[in-house]
């Protein structure tokens, strides 16, 4: 009787530690497989342009077809990052998620009241690096690694045409004082 | 050996009822719960920092990448607005409004979640690429089969959902997501 209370009590306790530590796992794992099929073999802290997400895109679940997204994975534990992005119409966004799938920070072309999003992104309690432009946003991130994501609308194929030469001119890359 | 066996046997059915619950509590409920408006379900902390465990690992199953809920609000139906299930082998009217937001979509995905491949390479219609009605209001069809006007094209036989998307919602959305109008999805004919 005692060996079949504990093995009842033993089974359920390890199913309970299982289970927490795969919920809590689940969304890190996820992030890192898709950091790395976002990244492959293009380097951190540059931004890789995507073309107009289609039935053929598998990297991402639930892929938003009319939006235009560049991505930039950042590292700024050897120091800080600028982050400039020009805007282009009807939506434009950046926004920041941790390696845990948490979006800590965003900004719109609303926001900003029309300026082109300008952002220096550090690591938690850094001091902010002199000779910081007075017009630069400052962002701490809360993990070394973060996923630059910047979503732009596209109301056709035209008009997607003509926001890429602009999306092309975004800049992620460490920061120099 | 009787040591290996019973302690084996913990081991064993110890990680797998742990796996499988957990499995089953990501699960259940989808990305849906949060707030219901007819057919389609809001989840309130998508992307927000105060997201707890389950819902962290249910965006990263369903929802990754999101935005939180002041910046872009999402909807989701899976069944048409008399509650059944959407079906690829029917024919859908989406009729309403735009949405209270500065850009809107809304978007078909398969069961796998992602876009479902179709010939006319259409897979959202939005604020800008609709053709409105004389009154503002918009018609949508729905089906695996071309239609005339707006059409949102979907595989037959197979099973789908639409994600709403509303870009920097109203103030007065995002404040009571419940209040929301979204569009109405009615079943026309099934094959």
């Amino acid at each position: 009787m005692k060996r079949l209370v504990t093995f009842v009590v033993a089974t359920f306790l390890l199913a309970a530690i299982v289970h927490v530590a795969s919920v809590w796992a689940y969304p890190r794992v996820v992030m890192s497989v898709a950091m790395k099929k976002i990244g492959g073999n293009h380097p951190a802290n540059t931004f890789a342009h995507m073309p107009l997400p289609t039935d053929k895109a598998r990297g991402i679940v639930r892929p938003s077809p009319d939006l235009a997204y560049s991505m930039c994975i950042i590292d700024v534990s050897k120091g800080p990052i600028r982050i400039q992005v020009p805007l282009t119409a009807p939506y434009t966004s950046v926004s920041l998620y941790t390696t845990k799938t948490d979006n800590y920070f965003v900004r719109n072309d609303r926001d900003t009241g029309g300026k082109d999003l300008d952002l220096i992104v550090l690591a938690r309690g850094a001091s902010k690096p002199a000779g910081a432009p007075a017009g630069a946003e400052i962002v701490e991130a809360p993990t070394a690694k973060s996923l630059v994501l910047v979503r732009r609308a596209a109301e056709s194929a035209a008009a997607y045409t003509a926001i890429d030469p602009i999306r092309a001119k975004s800049i992620c890359a460490p920061f120099k004082g | 050996m009787n040591k290996i066996i019973y302690w084996g046997g913990v081991a064993v059915l110890g990680v797998a009822l742990g796996l499988a619950s957990a499995s089953y509590a990501l699960r259940i409920g989808g990305l849906g719960g949060g707030v219901k408006v007819g057919p389609w379900g809001a989840s309130l902390s998508a992307g927000s920092v105060d997201a707890d465990m389950y819902t962290r690992a249910r965006i990263a199953r369903y929802g990754l990448l999101a935005l939180d809920k002041k910046e872009t609000l999402y909807y989701t139906a899976a069944t048409d607005s008399a509650g059944a299930p959407l079906s690829g082998s029917c024919t859908y009217i989406v009729k309403g409004n735009d949405l209270a937001a500065r850009w809107w979509s809304v978007t078909a995905y398969g069961p796998d979640s992602y876009l479902i491949a179709n010939e006319a390479n259409i897979f959202s219609f939005a604020k800008t690429t609709l053709k409105h009605e004389a009154d503002g209001s918009y018609i949508v069809r729905v089906s695996p089969d071309r239609q005339e006007g707006n059409w949102l094209p979907v595989k037959a036989g197979e099973r789908f959902d639409m994600t709403a998307r509303f870009y920097n919602p109203d103030a007065s959305v995002s404040a009571a997501p419940q209040s929301a109008v979204l569009p109405t999805i009615v079943k026309e004919s099934c094959k």
